[in-house]
């Protein structure tokens, strides 16, 4: 990146409007709806499926996760070094964690 | 980079104190800092999921989780962050009577949040689920206590702002504190936006 581009790359950010964050919240209520009604599995017979449910919930959970981190944490504005940070402590996390959970059969039993 | 370039990115920065990132440092330990929180609730949420099946013969948390009222729980700290970012956007367009409404309501849903969080505990023991009674009972304690420690420091952090926002200490010029508040108040919500789905809606095999 030449220096020019680095002295402007965060004058053209568009924050969002406060509406914005709303319509935002109002995603992540929907998300957390659905997430929910998968806990009746007498109603939502397809959620009997472990792996449509697995499938469902984590897809939700990883959607939501993101929503917050890009758009109310200002990731998506925010220079870039900030979301590398933080993603690096996620991704030593959860390979950390993994390899620890690998080590004791987990998920295999 | 040429001083003319470097005097124009601190001009337009706002930031009297420039570093060689262009963020703050105060907003970067932060970052940093929440980095490192990854791991803390990596380790309690996988010594969960390893202890989770373990009751000695005893009542599991599974069996008695009431995901009716978490999730309603769930609900309350996902939109605190939503009152969260309406505060800080507020601060920083100078409008403080709003900001100030805004952290208020942020923190007493935190307040609810936590109040959740004790009725919760006090039933469960009620069930026979006490610390003690099993592992699976000490890594669930121990895994949404801590959580709960965290929402309960940002309740303090959020008053803490609001009183300074009162005297008059608060003002647009530091927005920023709000905005490293807020990181903190949101990275609490994305762990138990986590917590919520792995702990509490997937049931065992």
């Amino acid at each position: 990146m030449s220096e020019a581009t680095a002295g402007t790359e965060t004058h053209d950010v568009h924050h969002p409007s406060d509406w914005d964050y709303v319509k935002i919240a109002g995603i992540l209520g929907v998300l957390t709806t659905i997430e929910v009604l998968t806990y009746f599995e007498s109603v939502f017979t397809f959620f009997e499926t472990r792996w449509i449910l697995l499938t469902t919930l984590f897809v939700l959970m990883i959607v939501k996760f993101w929503l917050v981190a890009r758009m109310f944490m200002h990731l998506k504005q925010d220079k870039p070094i900030l979301s590398q940070s933080f993603a690096a402590g996620l991704a030593l996390a959860t390979t950390v964690y993994i390899v620890a959970l690998l080590a004791f059969n987990f998920f295999s039993a | 980079m040429s001083t003319a370039t470097a005097t124009a990115d601190a001009h337009h920065d706002h930031d009297p104190h420039a570093t060689n990132t262009g963020i703050s440092n105060n907003k970067l330990a932060m970052w940093l800092f929440l980095s490192t929180e990854c791991l803390l609730f990596g380790a309690l949420i996988s010594t969960y999921l390893l202890y989770k099946t373990r009751g000695n013969g005893g009542v599991l948390p599974t069996d008695i989780f009431d995901i009716p009222f978490t999730s309603v729980s769930s609900f309350v700290l996902l939109m605190s962050s939503l009152t969260m970012v309406l505060a800080l956007s507020a601060v920083a367009r100078g409008e403080m009577d709003r900001g100030k409404a805004w952290l208020l309501v942020t923190a007493m849903l935190g307040g609810v949040f936590i109040g959740g969080q004790v009725y919760e505990f006090t039933s469960f023991y009620r069930e026979g689920l006490g610390y003690t009674s099993n592992p699976a009972a000490s890594a669930f304690y121990t895994l949404t206590g801590f959580h709960g420690v965290h929402v309960s420091l940002g309740i303090l952090m959020l008053m803490s702002l609001w009183v300074s926002a009162q005297q008059g200490k608060l003002t647009q010029k530091n927005s920023e504190t709000v905005e490293i508040v807020g990181l903190y108040w949101h990275f609490v919500d994305i762990v138990w936006i986590f917590i919520f789905t792995v702990i509490y809606l997937i049931p065992p095999a």
